[in-house]
């Protein structure tokens, strides 16, 4: 026992391990970082910390919001660069979110990703975005529902399940992706005027291969998108309203799920795709009559617009020839071997939708 | 040879106060009576010793003639030696030294004060028996007496401490507490080599595990308590002028038990027990969870409540663990100081005290109001297992030392030594922390949830442990 209790005193006393002691209010704690390019082509770090105090008026504590700008050859550089004008040591551990500009993610985004990767610091459960727009006139926004934009922009990502258009990735899955050398679709935001003043909001996807931004994905792709990579946990699908043809029924999707089957076919390859989704009615413009087969025409006119909305963004990234449907991926697993090139231009899509409305009862949450 | 104990009794306790002799004069030739004044009752001597004397106007010169139709009393014996003769006198007999009989004799004629039987203050209960131990061990003998009336009951008494001669003695069911045990037990106070004894502390150290915060020897006020341990096969040793009675063996588990867990509804009873574990394993770690988690996994906790902790900690010139300790020191300052201080201004000062020096210390910035909070309720469920107060302080400061040391790898270092500390442990051979231990001497069932009072009221000891 003495033997051991000596060890664990060694132990604890020599090796510090991972990490160091650093009281809670010692340090900046960083909840977003933009990461930008200038023309001399030097990576500019942005980043928005909170800073707790004791306010010395009122004898008690207080949080204050602080941005930072460093500018460096690398991201390193530039975040040793924004250290020199903080008094504590700026901690990423409560980093929310990464925001690449769309000049930073155009350029690639190889020269920086790594570091994400590789700092102790940076958690892999944030999420990485694109910015369509300046990045100062993103920090400098009176967010009215949140003090912090890394907190705000991560809630409203995680708060996607509302709408089925938004696309959403975790640094995990995008590090993940990028190692796998699959192209890849991450959220997209930019500032929009609102009617009473400026706010943020998802811009549907930036399609990102080999780590370079090449393409926008519209609000309108983004939900045939989500369905074809099982990325829809509930959303809305409009469609005509059968006894008023001018006007829309809305259906809430309650569940959905994606599977997905690849097969050759003579020279061809075939991505077959399952989609099962359950729905309610949400609401119905001018009035609904619930007839057996009123309900049907509904399911059927929702099938085919899923299939159409599937097939029209996946026809335009194979037009494109960007895999961002990890059709290389599923080769490789399934046939055990290299993919081969351009594979999703030799692929057609094949679509089995099937949509269940059930009882507007069943709605349990709003996620 | 008379004369000889006579002037030795007189030279040893002369001086005395209390030390009292009388000479009477009888028919046959001078008796002389030594007692202490007040350790006697002088009704009793008048009445059944004197009187004897003096109303015989014929006595023999035989003992047995004495004993038989002269002393009344209803306990009368020999005297062995002259130390004996002094022993006697010192516990409230009556020595008896006569010049024309050769023996001397002694009549029991204790009468001393004693307090009445009184509401066990440390261990209240809602339900159940109100009567407590007192000092007086003839008292606490026939309070478990009456319990206990069963002709297998021993009571063996022993008497410990060179200068006191203190009365102590050994209770145990012949038949349901091991032999080696009741050995063990004895040999252990007859070969101490204390001086005197003046509470049950002084036994319960010689029989206790050494260098530990945990007793590993169980105490009790409570005759009701002290009756069914000694049911279950244990042991108890009861101390002349102690309150408490000890009872061995005892496990780590018993602190979570209170007296009317057998007493009231057994769901009841089972959810406040699961609560008091609940409480020890939160004041033991909290501490030291906080203390890790604030300085070395900061992302471990959420966003906006990590904002929360940082903005109330802003300004605090000193270190986490310091805070945490001195904070945990000021509880314990605050206890003692409530426990000492007569009740009415205990209460009040603990309260007070709490109350504006939590405040002080976060308006002056000397301490945050979460680690206010987390030591708070970490002493306030400390409360609910009184025994092991003193057990929690110490591991609660050791694991929140490690914690800042190396934090969660250091948290996790700290309870396997503490866990290791108490399997380390063992009460008169038994192991403590049981059941997690050997089991193969004990069958306890009455572990963490109460069972069935007629499943658990059984002897704790297996046939085969017994030898």
């Amino acid at each position: 026992m003495k033997k051991i209790l000596l060890l664990l005193l060694t132990v604890s006393l020599t090796f510090e391990g991972c990490f160091n002691y650093r009281d809670l209010d010692k340090a900046l704690y960083v909840t977003s970082v933009i990461v930008d390019t200038s023309d001399e082509n030097t990576v500019e770090v942005y980043a928005e910390a909170f800073r707790p105090f004791r306010s010395n008026a009122s004898a008690s504590g207080k949080g204050e919001r602080i941005i930072f700008k460093g500018k460096g050859k690398t991201i390193f550089e530039a975040i040793r660069d924004m250290n020199l004008t903080s008094s504590y040591k700026l901690n990423y551990t409560q980093n929310k979110i990464i925001i690449y500009t769309k000049r930073a993610a155009e350029k690639g985004m190889d020269i920086t990703i790594n570091f994400f990767d590789r700092d102790q610091e940076f958690i892999f459960r944030n999420y990485i975005v694109v910015l369509l727009g300046d990045p100062k006139q993103l920090l400098n926004l009176d967010i009215k529902e949140e003090e912090y934009l890394g907190v705000f922009v991560y809630n409203l990502i995680d708060n996607l399940g509302a709408s089925s258009r938004a696309v959403k990735l975790s640094m995990n899955d995008f590090i993940v992706k990028s190692y796998q050398k699959v192209d890849t679709v991450i959220t997209a935001i930019s500032v929009r005027s609102d009617v009473s003043d400026k706010k943020v909001e998802i811009n549907g996807g930036a399609v990102i291969s080999n780590y370079k931004l090449i393409d926008i994905m519209t609000k309108m792709e983004g939900e045939g998108y989500n369905f074809l990579i099982d990325n829809i946990k509930t959303g809305t699908l409009e469609v005509p309203n059968p006894d008023a043809p001018n006007n829309f029924s809305t259906l809430e999707i309650l569940n959905s799920s994606t599977t997905t089957k690849l097969y050759k076919d003579g020279d061809k390859y075939i991505l077959k795709k399952k989609i099962k989704v359950k729905t309610s009615i949400a609401g119905a413009q001018i009035g609904l009559s619930f007839d057996k087969k009123t309900i049907k025409k509904i399911e059927q006119t929702a099938e085919v617009n899923i299939t159409k909305a599937c097939n029209l963004v996946y026809n335009d990234y194979k037009k494109k020839n960007v895999d961002i449907f990890a059709i290389g991926l599923s080769y490789e697993r399934l046939f055990n071997k290299s993919e081969p090139k351009n594979i999703i231009s030799n692929t057609d899509l094949e679509m089995d939708v099937k949509v269940d409305i059930e009882g507007s009862s069943n709605i349990k949450n709003f996620k | 040879m008379n004369e000889e104990y006579i002037e030795f009794i007189k030279n040893t306790l002369k001086g005395n106060v209390d030390f009292k002799q009388r000479t009477i004069k009888c028919s046959r030739g001078i008796i002389n009576l030594f007692f202490i004044d007040n350790l006697c009752d002088s009704k009793f001597i008048s009445e059944y010793v004197i009187d004897g004397f003096l109303q015989n106007y014929y006595i023999e010169s035989e003992i047995n003639y004495i004993k038989e139709k002269v002393l009344i009393g209803n306990s009368i014996g020999d005297v062995k030696n002259k130390e004996d003769a002094l022993l006697h006198i010192l516990s409230g007999d009556v020595v008896i030294v006569f010049d024309f009989i050769q023996q001397i004799i002694f009549s029991e004629a204790k009468g001393y004060v004693r307090r009445g039987i009184g509401l066990p203050i440390t261990e209240t209960v809602i339900k159940g028996p109100r009567e407590g131990f007192t000092e007086a061990f003839v008292d606490n003998i026939s309070l478990i007496r009456r319990k206990i009336k069963n002709q297998n009951l021993k009571f063996e008494s022993m008497s410990v401490g060179t200068e006191t001669n203190t009365m102590v003695v050994l209770a145990y069911i012949q038949g349901n507490a091991p032999e080696s045990l009741i050995d063990r037990i004895k040999s252990e106070i007859k070969n101490n080599n204390l001086n005197y004894i003046l509470d049950i502390n002084y036994l319960e150290e010689k029989l206790k595990s050494k260098n530990s915060y945990f007793d590993t020897i169980g105490y009790t006020e409570k005759p009701d308590i002290a009756a069914a341990k000694l049911l279950e096969g244990r042991v108890a040793i009861i101390v002349d002028g102690t309150p408490m009675v000890i009872t061995a063996p005892y496990f780590f588990v018993e602190n979570f038990q209170m007296p009317d867990d057998y007493y009231v509804n057994k769901y009841y009873a089972n959810s406040t027990r699961i609560i008091r574990m609940f409480s020890f394993i939160i004041s033991l770690l909290a501490s030291g969870f906080y203390v890790a988690i604030e300085t070395h996994h900061v992302s471990l906790i959420p966003t906006n409540f990590m904002f929360r902790l940082a903005i109330s900690r802003a300004g605090v010139p000193i270190p986490i663990v310091v805070e945490v300790l001195l904070m945990s020191f000021f509880f314990v300052v605050l206890r003692e100081a409530g426990i000492r201080l007569p009740q009415p201004i205990g209460q009040a000062m603990s309260i007070v005290g709490a109350l504006v020096l939590g405040d002080a210390a976060v308006g002056a910035g000397l301490a945050s109001q979460s680690t206010l909070v987390v030591v708070a309720i970490s002493s306030i469920c400390s409360f609910l297992t009184p025994k092991i107060y003193g057990g929690i302080a110490f591991w609660t400061a050791v694991i929140a030392i490690f914690s800042a040391l190396i934090g969660l790898v250091g948290f996790y270092m700290g309870v396997f030594i503490f866990l290791a500390h108490l399997s380390s442990l063992n009460s008169c051979g038994y192991p403590y922390l049981f059941p997690i231990l050997d089991k193969s001497h004990i069958d306890f069932k009455d572990v963490i949830i109460r069972r069935n009072l007629d499943e658990i009221s059984n002897s704790i000891f297996h046939k085969e442990g017994k030898i």
